[in-house]
């Protein structure tokens, strides 16, 4: 038996035979190992804070000080006072960076009607809008507006409270249930702000050490999101997925096999991207993804209510299941016509949110009347979502081919020798950019070429039609891309306004040719 | 969830707790026995004694009498005035780390005690070995916290 052998060992034997104080002692010192072992820690209490009162230790604490408490005069105090001088907060800004704000700012244009497909601008009457990503035409629509009346006279203008602090009211839950519904995911969260949706999804999720791959010339919240979450990020070049999938596979290759996965990968895209128009191929994302192991973050501002059948996005374009994407945002300011934003995808996903999405918790609820707004325009969407969706596209045909000929199904068209079109065939965003590659890595040269397009944007507006040029943000990363003209087509829209409007582009682009 | 990571832990201290570390202990007191034993060929409880002694020696020194961090402790300004054992472990006290150490002390003791004969040549080695245990257990108390006694090290 062991038990013998190791009784009769000779070191057990001699322990054994040692004298009865040693084993009296080994008690004492047993019980005094168990003395300390089984108590429990604690915090030690500052002794001096239970004898004294806090008047007397504050005066204490000022008579004796640290040692070397010296008492000021009211002169001395003064003179102190007087010579301080605040360090700013902040560094000034460059002088090419203020000039490219000064471009921006000094070309706000100002509505004097609603938004419309026609819409007037400053002092131009009845100009055809190619500015507002109206894409479903649902703006304006008097069953919204009605529906929004009604919600008014019944919450006012809510609490102005957050979300899980008296803001939450009926309107937003049925708004989160029939997105939800719309969107085909099992539960949905909405925040008051489409642009604080990814910057908080992504923050939520991402920690440090997390890896975020980004897709080139995603919009200023997603890389703000990236960017707060201190993750390791990293960019593919937009609609290059033989990057992303390389970018991933050097990653995926240093994996210790069967290690346990400590790090969280995501990957990052819009639907359509708000820089260059392209469509996310969501087929070959869902494939990586299940050969790769990550998570899809996919932000569907611009593609609801534009892409698939029935205005359902780019899950429908692609007749996937939503669950093949795992978190969904969108901005309900685009075609569903409101203010507010949304993230749907799995129970886990938006619960974890309600406590950790910034945005979410800190920021007012929208009004409940928004909310009934993008209520009211996900019902026309579903009732209608099929035709609208259809006359957006044949709109965005029609204009693709007045302003790019008869080369204009192969997405990014060189349209002249100084201008191309960007985008995809099917994208109701299209931007228009300068043909040679500029350098726009500083903010000077990005500053000339905005004032260059918003000439181009002022020209427009006397021949009766309105685009934009978006603002461009100089971002942490540093990364800025080529400004250019964005022209967003609504289902709104006729087919010979968009014919006439693609002639007025051209000729102002062809009149503005040399121009440097 | 939304929080960082918190100020930066005291990196003087904050070592103790890492993975092993007691293993560490433990196998340097060992390793100093056993090379007493095979290189100087001393009798186990002289060997023992002079491990209780060279610990207790070192483990003064660097746990109760340096104070401060060689780190720079901008989080902690009060840290300055603290030897590393009131540092231990945010100054919580019974922690796992202290009672460990605590239970090497007596481990120690009781070895030499049991090490040495019994007989009244070896008194003074006992009385060595006793002292020496009692003032780094007493050092260790909850009690003797921010004490300098008669102003010793203040």
């Amino acid at each position: 038996m062991p038990l013998t052998f190791v009784l009769e060992s000779a070191t057990v034997q001699r322990w054994l035979s040692l004298g009865i104080h040693f084993h009296v002692i080994e008690a004492l010192a047993l019980v005094m190992t168990v003395y300390f072992l089984i108590q429990r820690s604690y915090k030690l209490q500052s002794k001096k804070r239970k004898s004294s009162s806090g008047q007397q230790q504050l005066q204490q604490r000022h008579t004796r000080g640290r040692g070397d408490a010296q008492t000021l005069s009211e002169q001395e105090k003064a003179a102190l006072i007087a010579s301080w001088r605040p360090a700013p907060l902040a560094d000034a800004p460059r002088k090419a960076e203020m000039d490219l704000l000064e471009a921006n700012r000094s070309a706000v244009l100002q509505l004097s009607s609603a938004a419309m497909p026609r819409c007037d601008v400053d002092n131009h009457k009845n100009v055809l809008n190619l500015a507002a990503t109206n894409f479903a035409n649902v703006l304006g629509d008097v069953r919204v507006e009605d529906a929004c009346v009604r919600t008014m006279q019944q919450f006012g203008l809510g609490s102005c409270g957050p979300r899980g602090f008296y803001g939450t009211t009926t309107e937003h839950m049925r708004c989160e249930e029939v997105f939800a519904k719309w969107t085909g995911a099992p539960e949905c969260i909405s925040y008051s702000f489409g642009s604080s949706v990814p910057s908080s999804v992504i923050p939520a999720f991402c920690k440090r050490d997390d890896l975020v791959v980004c897709e080139e010339g995603c919009n200023f919240s997603i890389q703000n999101g990236v960017t707060l979450s201190r993750s390791i990020v990293k960019y593919f070049k937009a609609g290059d997925y033989d990057e992303l999938e390389q970018i991933i596979q050097h990653v995926v290759a240093r994996d210790k096999p069967r290690a346990r996965m400590t790090q969280r990968r995501f990957v990052v895209v819009e639907a359509i991207n708000s820089t260059y128009g392209t469509i996310a191929r969501l087929d070959k994302l869902v494939e990586f993804r299940n050969k790769y192991k990550f998570r899809i973050m996919l932000d569907e501002s611009y593609s609801l209510g534009a892409l698939g059948a029935s205005g359902r996005g780019l899950v429908e374009h692609f007749g996937l299941q939503r669950a093949d994407v795992d978190i969904t945002m969108a901005d309900a300011g685009n075609a569903l016509c409101s203010v507010g934003g949304f993230c749907c995808g799995e129970p886990t996903v938006v619960r974890h949110q309600r406590l950790s999405g910034a945005g979410y918790c800190f920021s007012a609820a929208q009004p409940p009347f928004l909310a009934t707004a993008c209520v009211e325009a996900i019902h026309i969407l579903e009732q209608e979502g099929k035709a609208r969706t259809d006359k957006l596209r044949r709109n965005v045909q029609v204009f693709r081919k007045a302003l790019c000929g008869e080369f204009f199904t192969a997405g990014a068209v060189k349209i002249s020798d100084a201008w191309k079109v960007d985008g995809d065939v099917l994208s109701p965003l299209i931007f228009i950019r300068p043909a040679e590659e500029t350098s726009c890595e500083n903010a000077a040269a990005l500053a000339q070429q905005q004032r260059r397009l918003l000439n181009i944007r002022d020209a427009l507006l006397p021949r009766g039609v309105m685009v934009a040029v978006p603002h461009q943000a100089e971002l942490y990363n540093g990364s800025l891309s080529i400004p250019g003209l964005r022209i967003a087509i609504s289902a709104g829209h006729e087919a010979e306004d968009l014919e006439f409007a693609a002639a007025e582009v051209r000729a102002v682009l062809s009149l503005h040719e040399s121009e440097r | 969830m939304q929080c960082g990571d918190g100020p930066p832990a005291l990196v003087g201290v904050e070592w103790f707790s890492h993975k092993g570390v007691w293993l560490f202990y433990g196998s340097l007191v060992l390793t100093g026995r056993i090379l007493l034993g095979t290189l100087l060929q001393t009798e186990p409880y002289v060997s023992w004694t002079i491990v209780n002694v060279v610990h207790a020696c070192i483990t003064f020194v660097t746990f109760h009498w340096i104070k401060g961090s060689p780190f720079e402790t901008m989080w902690f300004p009060g840290s300055d005035r603290l030897t590393w054992w009131e540092q231990l472990d945010m100054r919580k006290q019974a922690t796992p780390n202290r009672k460990f150490c605590v239970a090497m002390v007596i481990f120690l003791f009781l070895v030499c005690y049991e090490a040495t004969p019994l007989e009244k040549r070896f008194a003074l080695l006992h009385a060595l070995n006793f002292v020496v245990a009692v003032v780094m257990i007493v050092a260790k108390l909850p009690v003797m916290d921010k004490v300098r006694i008669f102003g010793i090290n203040k």
